[in-house]
């Protein structure tokens, strides 16, 4: 992976991330860069070691190999300092069934240090921004699938993390709730944060990112702006057909290509 | 660790309990009617059945002629018993008896315990070959057996031939009853004929008092009236002792047993684990938090339990039979390290898990040896001893049962708190590891064994965990071989033995397997002068100081300190074999083993835990209520020594002229200790005297700031 931008300055930086879990090899030698106020996706077939490596960029796993340094500072040296820059979602995030929206966040943002009158402004910010104000007293239990999601995106931006890691947060969401999340993340870059999105919805990613990584078999086999994949990928008409095209060659290909794509 | 986080999270998981209704009723309300349904059901069931013997008349099959007199006697309508001649009497075995070829058995000597009720033969055993001489009658015992064992008759009397000429003749009329003592209808049919036989007695010598002209009583010569004298308490203890620590220990990890599965397992399975482990959290915060949480549930389950079992027992018993407030405080104590130790368990064992199905199969071989275990309590003849109080579970569900019976040794329930302790200690440190590891917490399940190897480290001191450990092992491995080495009569040797053997080797290759440095661990530097002259001073005055204030606060019985100097003095060992064994071998041994592989270990919780955790455990293993306060003072001043001059020699210094000192004189001036002791205190003015100097050598002891900083 080229070095620009340099590793130390992006908002969130992995350098040959390994992850085996006995035998197998869930992946196998990953770098990535995120800077301030962009949005990359991590694109590629199931079982390709997205949510693997999205976990170790969280710091929720550790690597095998490699490292994760987010706004410099490296996850396995100073793991909390790292952690509070992050916030991370995933499409299978739960909520705790037995308390509201409301009580999730004052739990998080007390985990998260913040003190109780910025956490009380941060939470009635979220629940106008993110239209949460008719459930966020109610039971997650009692809430619809979309309203939950709303919840789990408030979590993740309560703390104002510099990084979002959000792992298929539209997954198994209708498209009105979808395209809402959506909108938020694009906020979210709007103010400058850096995000790591991953989905299986190439419509989504072409509209909200700014770079693409496509993973395959935990490698990243291409990576850069949505015409510049497509050209490489044999001249691809769309994204889907080129994710397709490097689905079906299997084999990663050269770095050289991959070095091209980000700069 | 930071403890604000903790309470973040204790708080957050109390209040989805709370808010689980299965808890509710799983936790509050299903002890508040077990005990009461349970106590209610008990007295129906044995009211019902007492109702049902004492309704019906006992079958008793007599085999032989009963005198006309003792017959009426015993048909009358209140002795309720169906007399039924010759019933079930095997032909041959009629015409023996009839004949009088079979001689009555021997009356038994009198058994001093327990009245000889059922007279001579009653507990005829027929199968045994010895017991042939002495009992003749084998062959009816069998077929008194068959027809009890058919239910053909409650019970079998046998008045042997020449009963009527006997009872004429005034002489002693033989008659034997066979019964089974294992059904309760023939005991209880057993118990009617005795009765109704001694009644019949009664009469007969009345009527020869009359006819001999003898003053009535004449022949009672005593009348004896036995009186049950166990206290009402220890009986209803009795039934209360052998069940309920049972019940209220199963009960109360219940509580923990299913918040933990909750708690882990339960969290990983709704998908909230993982964004618990994004936050900028500690694992240790977490599982702390988690645990004090499962501990709490557990407690207030307990509590639940105590206070519903001593409603009940307040309104099932009568007033004098109560039992007292300070026995269910004391047992709600002892739930307290029990709910410690099972609430890290059980969260241990829950992390593993992929899902709360997953957590039950796991936890379930766990709670089957709890359950085994507490039901052992109900063994008769199971009891606490010193053994007992050593093992996890069994040792305080024999102590809850001890205080329900009203007989509790002091020093059991300091070995039974101690045990305790240092396996809520143990189990939490395993718990701790178990949660440091990232794929357990995310649902794999491949690190179970990876948990319970431990790495070599490369120098250093050894690991909390790997300490508590071995001095766990150490001291259980003490105890059994004291217990063996009991039995040896030179006390020399097995002291020596024990602190050879049994502290210092195993502690230096404890040390040795950890792979810590041994230099580090214990202690292995010069200290500077000062510090050893401070440790001289310390360790002349420092049993002074501690006995004066320890003999005001936990008075020394005087038969106690008496056989305590007796031991000590080896059956009249030389001096300098005293000296050897009671002073230099301890100091030397004893502070390897506490002051090095145990503090050293405890010292990565903290200075003020080491300090206390190792005087405490210093003062249990001296194994006695009366020596807790003084060897645990004693362990203070010796840690105090380890860490400030980072040297186990002053430790030694002090404790060997500390134990040589008192030793010395108890065998050389026992007059002064007897002039010391006579009013059971060590006197004000000695003791002040011992203080100062001992500040003193403390004060040398120190080490100065800007040493520790270059340290």
């Amino acid at each position: 992976m080229s070095p620009e931008p340099s590793a130390t300055d992006a908002a969130l930086a992995a350098e040959g991330l390994v992850k085996h879990y006995g035998a197998t090899i869930a992946v196998a030698g990953l770098d990535l860069v995120v800077r301030p106020g962009e949005v990359v996706g991590l694109l590629g077939p199931n079982g390709a070691g997205k949510t693997t490596a999205l976990r170790m960029l969280a710091g929720i796993l550790r690597p095998t190999e490699g490292r994760v340094r987010i706004g410099g500072i490296d996850m396995a040296e100073r793991p909390l300092e790292a952690k509070a820059l992050i916030g991370f979602l995933s499409g299978d995030t739960q909520l705790y069934q037995r308390l509201s929206p409301r009580e999730t966040l004052q739990y998080f943002g007390r985990l998260h240090g913040l003190s109780e009158a910025r956490l009380a402004a941060r939470i009635d910010d979220l629940v106008r921004d993110l239209e949460m104000a008719s459930f966020a007293d109610r039971p997650s239990a009692t809430l619809s699938a979309g309203q939950k999601q709303r919840a789990n995106i408030a979590r993740a931006f309560l703390h104002e993390p510099s990084v979002l890691i959000l792992d298929e947060p539209t997954n198994a969401l209708d498209v009105l709730s979808g395209r809402f999340i959506v909108e938020s993340i694009r906020k979210e870059r709007a103010k400058g944060r850096a995000i790591l999105f991953s989905t299986h919805i190439m419509s989504e990613a072409e509209y909200l990112c700014d770079r693409i990584a496509l993973i395959h078999e935990g490698r990243i086999v291409d990576e850069g702006e949505v015409p510049a994949l497509c050209a490489r990928a044999g001249g691809a008409n769309n994204l889907t057909d080129a994710f397709l095209y490097h689905v079906e060659r299997g084999a990663p290909r050269a770095d050289g290509a991959a070095s091209g794509g980000a700069a | 660790m930071r403890l604000s986080i903790v309470l973040v999270i204790l708080r957050k998981e109390l209040v989805e309990t709370l808010r689980d209704r299965r808890t509710f009723v799983s936790l509050v309300l299903l002890p508040m009617l077990l005990y009461p349904l349970f106590a209610l059901l008990m007295s129906r069931m044995a009211g019902a059945e007492m109702d049902a013997l004492e309704a019906r008349p006992s079958k008793i099959a007599v085999w032989g002629e009963l005198s006309p007199d003792v017959s009426a006697a015993l048909a009358t309508d209140e002795n309720k018993l169906e007399i039924l001649p010759w019933h079930g009497a095997p032909e041959a075995l009629r015409r023996d008896l009839e004949a009088g070829a079979i001689p009555p058995p021997t009356p038994a000597p009198p058994r001093p315990p327990g009245p000889p009720r059922k007279g001579p033969g009653a507990e005829a055993n027929a199968d045994t070959k010895k017991g042939d001489a002495d009992r003749p009658d084998v062959a009816v015992a069998l077929a008194a057996r068959a027809l009890v064992g058919a239910r053909e008759a409650h019970a079998v009397l046998v008045p042997w031939r020449g009963f009527s000429e006997d009872v004429r003749a005034g002489k002693a009329a033989r008659v034997t009853i066979y019964y089974d003592s294992v059904w309760g209808n023939s005991d209880f049919a057993a118990d009617r004929l005795d009765y109704a036989l001694a009644r019949a007695r009664d009469g007969l010598l009345v009527s020869r008092e009359g006819e001999k002209g003898l003053p009535k009583g004449f022949t009672s010569g005593l009348e004896v009236v036995s009186r049950n004298v166990a206290p009402d308490e220890r009986r209803v203890g009795k039934v209360l002792g052998t069940l309920m620590p049972m019940m209220l220990i199963l009960m109360s990890l219940l509580g923990g047993f299913l918040r933990a599965a909750d708690m882990t397992a339960g969290e990983k399975e709704r998908g909230t684990m993982q964004t618990l482990l994004c936050a900028p959290l500690l694992p240790i915060e977490i599982i702390t938090g988690k645990f004090l949480a499962v501990f709490v549930v557990s407690l207030v389950t307990a509590l639940v339990n105590v206070a519903s079992l001593g409603l009940t027992l307040r309104r099932i018993l009568p007033g004098e039979m109560d039992v007292p407030f300070s026995a269910h405080a004391l047992t709600f104590a002892l739930l307290v390290p029990v709910t410690l130790t099972f609430s890290a368990l059980f969260l241990a064992i829950a992390a593993f898990a992929r899902d709360f199905k997953d957590a039950q199969n796991l936890l379930t071989p766990v709670y089957l040896p709890v359950m085994l275990l507490s039901m052992l309590t109900s063994l008769p003849g199971m009891e606490l001893s010193v053994a007992t109080s050593l093992v996890p579970l069994l040792n305080v569900a024999l102590l809850i049962k001890a205080i329900y019976l009203g007989d509790v040794a002091p020093d059991l329930v300091l070995f039974t708190l101690g045990s305790s302790t240092l396996f809520a200690a143990l189990t939490l440190v395993f718990a701790a590891r178990v949660f440091e590891r990232e794929d357990v917490l995310l649902g794999g399940r491949g690190s179970f064994r990876a948990v319970f190897t431990f790495e070599r480290q490369k120098g250093g001191i050894p690991s909390l965990g790997f300490s508590l450990g071995a001095f766990a092992v150490i001291f259980v491995v003490m105890f059994y071989a004291s217990v063996l080495l009991e039995k040896t009569t030179n006390k020399t040797a097995q002291l020596a033995g024990t602190q050879l053997g049994l502290f210092f080797l195993p502690a230096l290759a404890a040390i040795a397997a950890s792979g810590a440095s041994m230099r580090e661990t214990l202690g292995l530097r010069m200290p500077r002068p000062r510090a050893l002259v401070g440790a001289v001073l310390a360790g002349l005055s420092g049993g002074a100081a501690v006995s004066a204030l320890a003999t005001r606060l936990v008075p020394v019985p005087r038969e106690f300190a008496d056989k305590l100097g007796d031991a000590l003095l080896l059956d009249g060992q030389p001096l300098w074999v005293l000296l050897i064994v009671i002073a230099v071998l301890p100091a030397l041994c004893e502070e390897t083993l506490f002051r090095g592989l145990l503090f050293s270990g405890l010292s990565r919780a903290g200075f003020a835990v080491a300090l206390i955790a190792s005087s405490l455990l210093f003062g249990l293993a001296h194994g006695s209520i009366y020596r807790l306060l003084p060897t645990f003072s004693l362990g203070l001043l010796l840690g105090y020594a380890r860490h400030e001059t980072r040297s186990l020699l002053p430790g030694i210094v002090v404790h060997g002229i500390n134990n040589a000192l008192a030793i010395t004189i108890l065998a050389v001036r026992p007059a002064w200790l007897e002039k010391l002791l006579q009013t059971d205190q060590v006197p004000v003015g000695l003791g002040a005297a011992a203080a100062l100097v001992l500040a003193l050598g403390i004060y040398l002891m120190r080490e100065p700031r800007e040493a520790k900083t270059r340290a």
